[in-house]
């Protein structure tokens, strides 16, 4: 038997603001640079130095605030968390503490329980990252380029239910601080980073169990895959009896495990104190205006506008916002069709394409349109567990034309639906070959003839007399089994659909 | 005299002049040890600001720098074990003010490791001497810079003022040291003890040569988030005003203090000088001014306790590069390279931020602080200036009070409120103790008002005659 | 009154002492906290507690690049640098 549990997740998610250089001083951000190459006395903590708050990083603050929802504060101060570690420079991190930069707000997902629900956040506050270590068994080696780095730290309530809610949440939250502008949120750059708080308890009236923290999670799909582990193993625990200890852990992607950090310093005493080498920011309500004037569209108002605009539904215009490339190769194809292929397009975009990315690459982070090809970047196969695929790596490139031609091939009925699921659209993507070639070769070809196949309905229906008594007197089943006999006769070739409809009208 | 004005006016060279203070300096350094490094001896690269700046407001002036003070390719160690190799990649905004007006850089002065001190003994470098009689202490923690002005080796030397570090060494050795308004010279580049009490001040032989100083360094700083957009006044200007109808507050509550008698004499002849010259005397209250000591040493250790955090062997500076493990590196590191008086600031700090005493401590400390200030608002609405004595004595003994921390503190009584407050506060020689040891009087104005401070101070420096007598050093 | 735990402050301090230091301190903190303690007798009701000794704001930079110290620099002025890094000793965190 399962005994079910109250899962409680709380995500604290860093996102690094988009700006051109550093938090406290005039260093570069930019990705990928030669080790310590973008740091200076500021940065790396010499003796004298002082910071200087960036008007950029706050402005992009204040936008991240409004962009999710939340309020900005009007009085905003930084404080000091101290405590030692090499790639502090300072022996302490500039952040916030009791007067963040934004409150409230949240992010809307659809639950697992297939209904929307807000998860809301708590608090978003700026502070400056710290510097990269690497290790051997030698000695470690400190990179201070990263140390800086402007970050808005985004801490939700715990209200999410599980792991694939969590991922919802960072998909979502992920979208909406890109469109916003505000972050590039790539994980892979790790500028968006991801810790949980992940606790069970037997039922949601209970106080809620001990909480632990789950470190290191570098990828969307690790989020998941780490808390799924770990839910697992806090259940298991309780099932034995075990107390569950407080304490922060890693997720190891490679063992798809978590183990405890188990170092000296569990329990830090920060000693936060207000930072004296900066001053307080006082907002006034004009500029919070001026900013949010400023907003551009966001995913929320962005999936009302394409459920007006193209007729989408609730759910699938959310999947699509998903993924905020997904959005913009929706729209683009999208003008090339007639809008009863709306649903169609949504549907082959986020079942079939999407499917086969992952497949490829594990992870999909932006598609887009380039040269008449979906373009679609992938990671690098070393990264997921696996798979080892020779060109994961390289960007998979399908071309539009083609992917129209399914389209168009549905639409017209000239092949079934599983049919192209199954055959066409794989051969596709491997061969390049042109799918209604592809049908052809195959012998997919789907009859949507109306007058080959009015005239197999005809012989249907006078073959099978009681079939037809039975479905005049109202019973559905006998429907079923009439279009089964018009498929039988026509070798599978027929199309399904068009045949009920057919058949409906015959035996009005 | 103003030593800068009558450079100014002589047209010697700064190579001239340079060569004259180093000869000063090979002369009375050895026993006063107020210079740490001459950096000065490099010639052609010290004179080189004065010869691209020929009209520079302090062309050719020698300069001395407290050594917490960051100079591009100068070792900078704030009198510390660990900071020894440390040579600074950038300069100090002051420096580089400094320079661009033509001031000749001379070396490093000697301080109080970290500027922790009120006695210069705390130095990894050992004692500097007070001129006045090398038994004795300069004073803290710019103790070298006051020496080696007191002693003729510059005619200028940049401190840093904490909690009296460079009003204290100046009243200790008979010269001037003044303390500017919180935010009005840019702190970036000065290694920072309380960020939120630290000011870089001018210690000179005159008020005029201060004023002329402080015209220099004073002004906005992007670099420095703390520093005042309130525009720089020519402070030399007004001097030799009247100060007829200046309103001189009187705080009952430093008046309370104990003084030896020599000293209280000094300090009543100096409100009679200011009487004299028109003033009015007021009296004032400043009620939590038997709260300063307690406070300060709460402020200040909890910001140092962050602020030298950095210290830890990693990316500049001494480290033990034996330890096998990080701990060790941090521990051993820290366990050798700081003194006793840093550690002890060090400990008190970090314990007063922690977890269950902040409240009681350092917030507490702060809310004191809001009172304190309060007080000198208030004061400031009866009174023009405020004046006590500097220090509670002359300069004691090497060695007298380095046993008793808590000794050494209470003698920071009357300089410590106006770091708290945010106030200037200058300190001017005004007597001597029956030894001929100079005492020192202190004006303080509100913030912002150097003008005024300035000027009582130099009206009163005209009329003292504080300035006839020479240290003994000079009789050597 | 407060006593203060010297060798556990140290820690956090990151400040190794000897069983000597370690006593030698704890008596003079015992003397400066007995000083101290008369803050407690102040009435701060209603007062705000003053990180700077006046009210500032506001204070920001352009988001303008400025040269960094260079990497050579860097190194130079690290106690021990490799490959292009500040050198430390090894940090291993403990697995389960």
């Amino acid at each position: 038997m399962t005994i079910k549990y109250d899962v409680v997740i709380g995500l604290e998610v860093h996102v690094q603001l988009a700006s051109k250089t550093k938090i406290f001083c005039g260093c570069p951000t930019t990705f990928g640079a030669v080790p310590n190459s973008q740091v200076c006395q500021i940065c790396a903590g010499y003796p004298g130095t002082l910071p200087v708050l960036n008007a950029r990083v706050f402005d992009l603050g204040m936008t991240a605030v409004l962009a999710i929802g939340g309020t900005v504060a009007k009085r905003v101060k930084f404080d000091r968390k101290n405590y030692f570690y090499p790639d502090l420079p300072k022996g302490y991190q500039i952040s916030q503490y009791d007067l963040p930069l934004g409150s409230g707000g949240g992010v809307d997902i659809i639950g697992d329980d297939g209904k929307p629900r807000k998860i809301n956040i708590t608090r978003l506050h700026l502070e400056e990252d710290a510097g990269k270590l690497t290790h051997d068994a030698r000695a470690s080696f400190v990179d201070l380029n990263r140390a800086g780095v402007p970050l808005a730290e985004i801490v939700s309530e715990p209200e999410i239910k599980s792991s694939s809610e969590a991922y919802a949440y960072l998909t979502h939250l992920k979208a909406i601080v890109k469109a916003a502008g505000v972050s590039d949120a790539d994980m892979e750059k790790g500028q968006l980073r991801c810790d949980a708080n992940v606790s069970i308890r037997r039922s949601a009236a209970d106080p809620f169990g001990t909480r632990v923290e789950i470190k290191n999670i570098n990828s969307f799909k690790n989020v998941r895959a780490a808390l799924d582990y770990e839910i697992a193993r806090q259940i298991k625990a309780v099932e034995a009896g075990e107390a569950i200890v407080q304490e922060t852990r890693q997720f190891d992607a490679a063992k798809g495990t978590t183990h405890s950090m188990r170092s000296k310093e569990q329990a830090h005493d920060y000693r936060y104190f207000p930072e004296p080498d900066l001053v307080p920011f006082i907002v006034e309500t004009t500029e919070i205006e001026a900013v949010r004037s400023r907003l551009p569209e966001l995913p929320a108002q962005k999936r009302e506008r394409m459920m007006k605009q193209y007729g989408l539904t609730d759910y699938d215009a959310r999947l699509l916002i998903e993924n905020s490339g997904l959005v913009s190769v929706f729209e683009n194809l999208a003008g090339r069709i007639a809008a009863s292929q709306h649903k169609n397009l949504v549907n082959w975009l986020i079942g079939s394409v999407m499917a086969y990315a992952n497949e490829r690459a594990g992870e999909v982070e932006d598609m887009r349109i380039e040269e008449n090809h979906i373009v679609i970047p992938t990671r690098p196969a070393v990264e997921i567990l696996g798979i080892d695929s020779g060109d994961a790596g390289k960007p998979i490139r399908l071309s539009v034309d083609g992917f129209l031609e399914i389209l168009s091939l549905i639409e017209k009925g000239a092949v079934s639906l599983k049919a192209c699921r199954e055959e066409v659209f794989p051969e596709w993507v491997k061969t390049g070959q042109p799918p209604s070639k592809i049908v052809e070769a195959k012998g997919l070809g789907q009859i949507s003839d109306t007058g080959a196949l009015e005239s197999a309905c005809d012989e249907v229906i006078s073959k099978n007399p009681k079939s037809v008594e039975d479905y005049k007197a109202g019973k559905e089943n006998a429907l079923m089994f009439l279009v089964g006999q018009v498929m039988k006769a026509s070798k599978g070739k027929a199309n399904p659909n068009l045949v009920n409809e057919l058949l409906k009208k015959k035996l009005k | 005299m103003s030593f800068i004005r009558q450079h100014l006016a002589s047209g010697r060279s700064a190579r001239e002049v340079l060569a004259s203070h180093l000869n000063q300096i090979d002369a009375l350094n050895p026993q006063i040890h107020a210079f740490i490094s001459v950096e000065g001896r490099d010639a052609a690269r010290a004179v080189a600001s004065a010869e691209a700046n020929p009209k520079g407001k302090l062309a050719g002036v020698p300069i001395a720098i407290k050594d917490n003070l960051c100079v591009t390719g100068w070792e900078t160690t704030c009198g510390s074990r660990i900071l020894k190799g440390f040579f600074s990649p950038y300069n100090a905004t002051v420096i580089n003010r400094l320079l661009a007006e033509g001031a000749v850089l001379t070396g490093r002065v000697n301080m109080d490791e970290f500027a922790f001190g009120s006695s210069c003994e705390t130095s990894c470098y050992g004692p500097t001497r007070n001129p006045w009689d090398t038994e004795r202490v300069p004073g803290g923690s710019s103790g070298g810079s006051a020496a080696a002005v007191a002693a003729g080796l510059v005619p200028v030397a940049l401190g840093s003022d904490t909690g009296g570090s460079v009003r204290q060494p100046a009243s200790f050795c008979g010269v001037v040291g003044l303390k500017p308004t919180y935010g009005r010279v840019s702190r970036y580049g000065l290694v920072a003890f309380a960020s939120s009490l630290d000011q870089i001040g001018p210690i000179t032989a005159t008020v005029e040569d201060s004023a002329r100083i402080l015209e220099v360094i004073a002004g906005h700083d992007s670099m420095d988030s703390t520093s005042s957009r309130v525009p720089v006044e020519p402070y030399s200007k007004p001097l030799g005003e009247t100060i007829k109808g200046l309103r001189v507050g009187l705080p009952k509550e430093f008046l309370s203090f104990p003084l030896p008698p020599d000293v209280q004499a000094a300090f009543d002849r100096s409100i009679k000088i200011l009487t004299d010259a028109g003033a009015e005397i007021v009296p004032v209250s400043l009620p939590h001014t038997e709260h300063a000591v307690s406070v300060y040493y709460i402020v200040g250790p909890c910001e140092a306790s962050s602020n030298l955090a950095r210290f830890d062997g990693v990316r500049y500076g001494d480290r033990d590069l034996g330890a096998k493990s990080l701990a060790d590196l941090y521990l051993r590191t820290r366990q050798q390279g700081l003194g006793a008086e840093a550690k002890r600031r060090i400990i008190l700090g970090t314990f007063a931020l922690s977890s269950g005493y902040y409240d009681a401590y350092y917030l507490k400390a702060m809310k004191v602080r809001r009172k304190m200030i309060d007080d000198y608002e208030r004061a400031f609405q009866q009174a023009d200036v405020l004046i006590c004595p500097t220090a509670p004595s002359g300069a004691f003994k090497i060695g007298e009070k380095t046993s008793d921390p808590m000794s050494m503190y209470l003698s920071d009584i009357y300089t410590l409120s106006a770091n708290l407050v945010g106030v200037p506060a200058i300190s001017v020689p005004c007597g001597y103790t029956a030894q001929g040891l100079p005492v020192g009087l202190q004006f303080m104005s509100k913030p912002f008002a150097e003008t005024t401070l300035l000027k009582a101070a130099y009206a009163f420096e005209q009329k003292s005659g504080a300035a006839d007598r020479r240290p003994k050093i000079y009789a050597s | 009154m407060a006593k203060i735990d010297v060798k556990k402050v140290a820690q956090l301090a990151r400040i190794e002492l000897t069983d000597e230091e370690s006593a030698k301190l704890g008596q003079q903190f015992e003397e400066i906290l007995g000083y101290i303690q008369k803050l407690e007798s102040v009435d701060t009701q209603g007062a705000e507690p003053a990180y700077h000794p006046f009210e500032m704001k506001n204070a920001f930079r352009p988001d303008e690049v400025r040269p960094p110290l260079g990497v050579e620099r860097l190194l130079e002025i690290a106690p021990r640098a490799d490959r292009g890094m500040i050198e430390v000793p090894p940090i291993i965190e403990r697995k389960d």
